[in-house]
């Protein structure tokens, strides 16, 4: 926890004093946010209102926060628990509607973006292809295992960190990434076979 | 893979497959991870199961590097924010106070529908009770003329 001092202090005396925390808050997390919402949606724009939501949301249970912990886990926390309610509502809404149109998925490709480190055309074009292909198979997996790798993989967290985001015990956090990892795996065999470990340098 | 293992103090294979993933982001304990180190210098296939998650882990790694470009626009402002809530809540009430014009239109018209209903029915019988009076004097006429007749 490298946060600057006047962050772990509690929280303002008056309304503006606590909004001016706040937001100093969510300057410092809010592309982190972003991201994570990114990841769990796959949609820039359900990442934004999600992020949006969730900060509203933190504002106003601005007291509950615990100043010994990140405040970006703790908001990343809330918007994993408001993102869980609209799958379910989601959920709810597809089983009940046979006319529901599956809305139109981000079309961004970022494996283009990554970038070329003198391996040529072909290395490249077959990295950006496994990048694809485990991004793919992230977004399909049950939602329990998918926010653990999120968290652990894309994002970084350690266990404890994904646990306190998650809000489940260590031990639940190493089994579901184990799974989720075994889940890509058994995909990425079927698709290229023996050939997978030659595949990353 | 072998299911007699390497001895005791090593451990089996199904157990290291286990226990691979924890290994890989060193989230064992020591014990653990040198019990799972050892097991791996020794079998070839449990190895070639580790590099295989390592290859997951070292392209989702990659994945969160290359950030998709979500523009953060304006960025977070709680002025915004409230501003967009309130503007949410006058829509929602704008619609009830809509909402309930219109169920009161529909009451009112139903109301006058029956009302107006009741009024031909009134009259309705008024004209029925009127024409079974006059039939009724026609036909009290008519046997005062037979009567008279008849006297
Ligand atoms: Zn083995």
């Amino acid at each position: 926890m490298h946060m600057a001092e006047e962050h772990a202090l509690p929280l303002g005396k008056t309304l503006e004093e606590e909004r001016a925390w706040f937001e100093a808050q969510v300057k410092e997390c809010e592309a982190h946010l972003l991201r994570f919402a990114y990841y769990l949606t796959g949609n820039t724009e359900r990442a934004k209102d999600l992020v949006q939501e969730a900060f509203l949301r933190a504002f106003q249970y601005r007291h509950s926060f615990d100043h010994r912990y990140p405040f970006e886990n703790w908001v990343s926390a809330i918007l994993l628990n408001i993102h869980r309610q609209r799958e379910k509502k989601d959920r709810f809404l597809k089983f009940f509607s046979a006319f529901w149109q599956a809305e139109q998925e981000d079309e961004e490709d970022f494996a283009e973006q990554l970038e070329d480190e003198g391996e040529g055309p072909e290395t490249i074009a077959l990295k950006r292809q496994v990048i694809r292909d485990v991004y793919r198979c992230i977004e399909r997996l049950p939602a329990k295992m998918k926010e653990v790798m999120v968290l652990c993989d894309i994002m970084g967290y350690s266990y404890e960190e994904a646990s306190e985001v998650i809000g489940c015990p260590i031990g639940t956090v190493r089994s579901r990434l184990h799974r989720a990892r075994r889940y890509v795996k058994k995909a990425l065999e079927a698709a290229y076979g023996d050939e997978l470990l030659g595949l990353w340098g | 893979m072998s299911f007699l293992g390497f001895g005791d103090e090593n451990m089996r294979c199904r157990e290291v497959a286990r226990k691979l993933s924890a290994f890989l982001d060193e989230e064992l304990s020591r014990e653990e991870y040198l019990r799972v180190q050892r097991h791996l210098e020794m079998c070839a296939l449990c190895r070639k199961e580790y590099e295989k998650f390592a290859l997951v882990r070292a392209v989702a790694r990659k994945l969160g590097d290359i950030t998709p470009r979500v523009v953060p626009g304006e960025g977070f402002s709680l002025e915004r924010a409230f501003r967009s809530v309130r503007r949410v809540r006058v829509l929602w009430a704008l619609v009830a106070v809509l909402g309930l014009f219109v169920a009161l239109l529909f009451f009112w018209g139903w109301q006058r529908a029956s009302l107006e209903e009741q009024i031909l029915d009134v009259e309705h019988f008024a004209a029925f009770s009127e024409d079974v009076l006059t039939r009724g004097k026609v036909r009290v006429e008519t046997l005062e003329f037979l009567a008279g007749e008849y006297r």
